[in-house]
């Protein structure tokens, strides 16, 4: 069965945009029976990711735009982020380096450890970048 | 977010209120540095900060080594909920100084 769209909308490339897109992302997912502390890691990842396309994708640019789909099945949660800027290989992803105290990729690393899975894709006719992160349904949930 | 820095004891205390992220870290970043750059050692206050992402720990884990180099500390103090989760899962929890209140912190 298919569900309806939670979220679709779109924010510009700016820093001061993200207060408000967490705001929609913990709206989204009040509703769905998520614990708080889950609603606060996955309004965490989101964030994280807007964060990476400003500073990586855009390099900074805050005409850009990022594009938010938040879709359910009955399985997960499916949050699309889709940029527009030019497509980032895949590899240039940074990993959190060995030693804690080194700076750089602490939002991957939040990422990955908050949501079931987190993949980048690259389509030929799709124009900039789309990140889909899938966050699994609580038992009993809605 | 705002923030206010003032003295306690022997240390400055940045005070951090709401949201800390790339919109706003740039700013906590000068002041923690014009901090340390006075050879201060610094106690961040997380009482009322409600959010803080990667942007933010990333400043204070500059700020931290550069206290480290200087021989000067850096402590945070008061984290609960959505922080607290942060400083938990990128594990920064091992390397800061943390403490749960103000009476905690050593003369």
């Amino acid at each position: 069965m298919s569900h309806p769209p939670l979220l679709c909308k779109q924010w510009a490339s700016c820093p001061s945009e993200l207060s408000d897109i967490r705001k929609n992302i913990a709206d989204v997912c009040q509703p769905l029976g998520f614990p708080q502390t889950d609603i606060d890691q996955i309004v965490l990842a989101i964030d994280e990711a807007c964060t990476n396309i400003m500073r990586y994708a855009y390099k900074g640019c805050r005409e850009g735009v990022i594009k938010i789909d938040v879709t359910q099945d009955s399985q997960q949660i499916i949050f699309k982020l889709h940029d527009y800027a030019k497509q980032v290989p895949k590899d240039c992803i940074k990993k959190k380096p060995s030693a804690l105290c080194e700076p750089g990729g602490l939002g991957v690393m939040l990422m990955r450890q908050v949501m079931d899975s987190v993949e980048f894709i690259h389509t030929k006719d799709c124009k900039g970048n789309i990140l889909e992160m899938r966050k699994n349904r609580v038992k009993g949930n809605r | 977010m705002s923030f206010d820095c003032s003295d306690y004891k022997q240390y400055k205390r940045l005070h951090l209120s709401g949201e800390v992220d790339l919109h706003n870290s740039p700013d906590v970043r000068r002041c923690l540095l014009d901090i340390l750059n006075r050879k201060k050692s610094v106690i961040v206050d997380f009482s009322d900060l409600t959010y803080i992402d990667s942007s933010g720990m990333a400043t204070l884990v500059e700020g931290l080594n550069i206290a480290n180099k200087m021989n000067l500390t850096l402590t945070i103090v008061g984290a609960k909920d959505a922080p607290l989760q942060v400083l938990q899962l990128t594990r920064l929890n091992q390397v800061f100084h943390i403490v749960e209140s103000l009476e905690d912190i050593e003369e």
